[in-house]
């Protein structure tokens, strides 16, 4: 009888344990990796008679965890990919904003409006307000440049702060793992499977798993061995930790805590913000760098070769200093390597309006900036000493005695000198797209303008015959008579012979070499990149310092160059200014549409999959609510048992009462 | 069919589609808003670059405009100075068709003399004209007169040209550039215009009149007029190509304008249709999530 109670007590017990865990599963059905358990309850030894086996009622044997360890995984390699693909969608987004391209305050605006400033000074260039306005809305676009500078290296400085606190998120975590580690082992060797402590540690993995990518292997003794990029993370109850380091090239990289290994993750946010500190922000703030290094090159190539409302200059100073007076040009640690060429320098005689064009010529591979000065204190200029170069704190200064004026222009010599007798005058400007040399041959001996058919032919430099003037009796001395490319000659009459010649530089670009913007002389902008650019100061302090002119007051053709810049299509690569800008902005907004599209494909992944593994390890209210009916009913049935067999063993205990 | 259906799965799944729904109401609501199709690049790449690159361009074409319509006025100042020098020179022609008469006497040709002097003076004032400080005919040396004169007894005796010989050019388009100046020196020197009405005036001044030098004057000056109607004539169509090139650049630059529209400004039918939808599929979304989460057989079992 006694084991009678005892079949109804294991009855009761069981369901009432069973109803506990019923119980714990409702009340963590919100608990974060909580993994619903189940209660296995299997029949106690039977007791063996002669009829065979006699139950002996139930026993609750195990509660067990119900997870999928590989659903757990595919879920920590999404919250990885989510990770990174989050941390890149929210800072590009920052940076689409920071660019601001679809925006009246864009970069795209300053451009356009910088030409304009010059295409308005181009129909006035006399006009010191339409100066003033062109200076300002260099201005603009130069702070445009820096701000847009400014704002990704402290977008870079937020990152590198993310970056230090979630690898100490990293760090409290894989000690958390192996502090559980531990506890776990320990359990385990008592045969006691802490189900919690397995779900905490799950919890932990996952948000480990978010900030950097891990493998996890689970070891017979419980506890879990967690290894990323190659390294150990944590094993059984030791973890290791992390520190970070920029490195020399300005990348960021994580490093175990003695510096001694470099980890290279594949996703998580930890790599997320990486790369954006070391490729993506480096990618478009060198493009920013290349766009204002190309318009600081070419705007001062152009600019270098004009001169301002005053004319030519007294005394003019490199910006750009070299290593050393004594270092080839080329490696000199100017912004950027000038080439090999010509350089005129035209001096003019203040007084008399006397005009001498000097060439220099450079040789990069082998010149330095003490060759350079001494060349031009050789030409005969130089000699006559109306202009003297110097080197002064590694910088050429370039100076005109008093009463005469230099410029780097390409106007024509007025005065290139005497065919025979007869005094040449040379005006216009000329057009043509390349340097060249006209040489001026007269076809027969006699007077200019007196001596019937007489003839002047004028050759360019490769021999072709460009005009043939009539100078004859038709022609009236001083009469402005036109070659080519808007040069115009006029002659005096005077007596030629035959074969008489004169050779006279029409130039097209006096700085082949683009030294003088190398070098920073009579420049527009200073700076060398993006987070410097600025206008330089000589013009923003002077605007009637803006080469608009190749000479007069009147004179627009350097700012119609500097305006056709806009639609130069090799201004930066292969590609115009604009369009390189154009397809940065593109280019980013392209991937920052990506970068939204993976985040959210990977969070439907993530979604899916937590679903899935709710599937398993979810609690279902509906079903804890079945289990409690089922397990109270069958606690019921069990003290309805002990009941009867109380009644019985009343009933028997009278009876023989 | 997934085996089994948690709360927490189901309040996830209605939770990231209420989510997803309110995403997609928002993009609709900015649109609606701004009444852009694309108002970051990212919303479409390539459309953004299309739409910056136009952008560009109109910026351009209006700039090309503006120098075209000032390049006009440039040259109207020029023409009517070559007007008003054409008319003078056309009176010193027929004073000079009068002076040729043998009946005239010595005296009366020094009283046109005198009236020549005047011409002279008159000539050089419009040559000397400046439109806003700007010297019409000194080339590209704008702030220098363009002529001075030198007296003798009062009267211009010779006249030197102190500008240059350079062209203004404006640019009217990518590569087209338009010449807005007559640089004096090479028109007003080569044409011999003061020197002819200097000798024409110390022939008329002389003691004794040489009809056969006089009448090889006359023939220098029929040059000269003929030189400067020439001039006034080639501005004036100038002045019409411009007329044609800026019609056409307003042309493009509407055309350009419908391309941008039509790229990024909404469609505010279809936007207002899809408005509508996505509320509707938000509020159905909504009240499925309320019905679906609320009951559990708790609900039931009393």
């Amino acid at each position: 009888m006694a084991s009678d109670l005892q079949i109804g007590l294991s009855g009761i017990i069981a369901s009432q344990r069973a109803m506990l865990v019923t119980a714990h599963n409702i009340s963590n059905q919100n608990t974060k990796g909580y993994s619903r358990q189940s209660a296995l309850m299997a029949t106690r030894t039977p007791t063996t008679t002669v009829a065979g086996t006699l139950g002996n009622g139930v026993e609750l044997v195990k509660i067990l965890r119900q997870k999928d360890d590989y659903l757990n995984s595919r879920l920590r390699d999404i919250s990885s990919s989510i990770g990174s693909a989050s941390v890149k969608n929210q800072y590009i987004r920052e940076l689409e904003t920071v660019f601001n391209e679809t925006s009246e305050n864009s970069l795209n605006n300053a451009l356009s409006t910088f030409f304009k400033g010059i295409n308005d000074l181009s129909q006035f260039p006399e006009n010191m307000s339409l100066r003033s306005i062109l200076v300002e809305k260099a201005k603009t676009l130069t702070e445009s440049f820096n701000s847009i500078d400014d704002e990704m290296g402290q977008m870079k400085s937020f990152i590198k702060q993310g970056v230090e606190s979630k690898i100490s998120d990293v760090n409290t975590i894989i000690s958390d793992i192996a502090k559980l580690n531990k506890d776990i082992t320990r359990l385990k060797v008592k045969s006691i499977e802490s189900n919690d402590l397995y779900d905490k540690r799950e919890s932990l993995l996952h948000d480990l798993s978010k900030l950097i990518n891990i493998t996890v292997r689970t070891q017979p003794n419980g506890s879990v061995n967690v290894s990323a990029a190659g390294g150990t993370l944590v094993s059984g109850s030791f973890a290791t930790s992390f520190t970070y380091e920029v490195d020399s090239l300005g990348n960021l990289n994580v490093l175990n805590n003695d510096k001694s290994a470099n980890f290279v993750f594949k996703s998580g946010e930890i790599k997320g913000l990486q790369d954006l500190y070391n490729t993506t922000i480096v990618k478009y703030s060198d493009k920013l760098d290349t766009l204002a290094s190309s318009l600081i090159k070419e705007v001062n190539k152009l600019h270098s070769e004009g001169v301002g409302l005053g004319g030519g200059f007294t005394t003019i100073k490199s910006a750009n200093a070299v290593s050393s007076p004594t270092a080839v040009i080329k490696d000199a640690g100017l912004p950027f390597a000038p080439s090999s060429g010509d350089i005129y320098i035209t001096v003019t005689n203040t007084s008399t309006n006397a005009v001498t064009k000097n060439k220099i010529t450079i040789n990069t591979s082998t010149g330095t900036l003490t060759t350079i000065k001494n060349a031009i204190n050789a030409t005969t200029s130089g000699t006559a000493g109306n202009i003297t170069a110097t080197i002064v704190d590694n910088k050429l200064q370039v100076s005109a005695a008093s009463s005469y004026k230099f410029d780097f222009s390409y106007a024509l010599d007025p005065n290139p000198g005497s065919l025979g007798s007869s005094t040449v005058s040379l005006s216009g400007i000329y057009e043509g797209t390349s340097n060249d040399t006209y040489t001026l041959k007269a076809l027969g001996t006699g007077t200019i303008g007196s001596t019937s058919g007489l003839q002047v032919e004028v050759k360019d430099g490769s021999g072709a015959v460009v005009a043939t003037l009539d100078v004859g009796s038709n022609y009236t001395p001083g009469n402005t008579l036109t070659i080519a490319n808007g040069v115009s000659v006029s002659f005096t009459g005077s007596a030629v012979t035959s074969g008489d010649t004169l050779s006279f530089d029409v130039i097209n670009d006096s700085d082949k070499t683009n030294l003088l913007a190398a070098l920073g002389m009579n420049s527009f902008f200073s700076g060398t990149d993006a987070s410097d650019i600025s206008v330089s100061t000589n013009v923003a302090n002077d605007v009637s310092l803006f080469a608009a002119s190749t000479g007069a007051t009147g004179n627009n053709t350097n700012a119609l160059r500097l305006a056709a810049l806009q639609d130069n299509s090799s201004a930066v690569g292969n590609t115009s200014l604009k369009d390189y800008l154009h397809q940065t902005a593109s280019a980013l907004g392209e991937e920052a549409s990506n970068a939204e599209k993976s985040e959210d494909s990977f969070s439907s992944i993530e979604t899916s999959l937590e679903n899935r593994r709710d599937e398993v390890s979810g609690v279902s209210v509906d079903e804890e609510m079945v289990n409690l009916v089922k397990y109270q009913q069958a606690y019921q049935a069990s003290a309805k048992y002990i009941s009867i067999t109380n009644e019985l063993m009343a009933r028997l205990l009278s009876s023989f009462g | 069919m997934p085996s089994r259906i948690t709360q927490e799965s189901m309040s996830r799944t209605t939770l990231s589609n209420i989510k997803l729904n309110f995403k997609k109401m928002q993009e609709i609501q900015e649109k609606m808003s701004s009444g852009k199709q694309i108002n970051r690049p990212s919303d479409d790449p390539s459309g953004a670059r299309k739409v910056l690159g136009l952008k560009t361009e109109i910026l351009q074409i209006d700039q090309f405009v503006d120098n075209a319509k000032t390049a006009q006025q440039q040259m109207e100042y020029t023409s009517s100075a070559l007007e008003n020098i054409q008319e003078i020179l056309s009176k010193v022609n027929e004073l000079a068709i009068q002076a040729s008469n043998d009946t005239l006497s010595q005296a009366e040709r020094k009283i046109q003399a005198r009236e020549l002097d005047q011409m002279i003076e008159s000539v050089l004032q419009f040559a000397n004209m400046d439109n806003d400080g700007r010297f019409v005919f000194s080339g590209t040396k704008t702030f220098t007169v363009a002529f001075t004169a030198t007296y003798t007894n009062g009267n211009i005796s010779g006249v030197t040209y102190n500008g240059n010989n350079e062209e203004i050019k404006y640019q009217v388009g990518a590569s087209s550039y338009v010449k807005t100046n007559l640089p004096g020196g090479a028109f007003f020197n080569d044409k011999k215009i003061f020197s002819n009405l200097i000798s024409m005036r110390d022939a008329l001044d002389a003691s004794s009149f040489n009809a056969s030098a006089f009448s090889s004057l006359r023939q220098d000056l029929a040059t000269a007029i003929d030189a400067v109607s020439s001039e006034v004539t080639k501005f004036g169509a100038k002045q019409n190509r411009l007329e044609i090139t800026v019609n056409r650049l307003e042309e493009t630059k509407i055309s350009m304008r419908e391309l941008i529209s039509n790229t990024e400004d909404i469609d505010v039918a279809s936007l207002v249709m899809d408005l509508k939808n996505q509320e509707n599929i938000l509020q159905s979304s909504l009240q499925t999530g309320a019905r679906v989460i609320q009951p559990t057989l708790l609900d039931f079992l009393r």
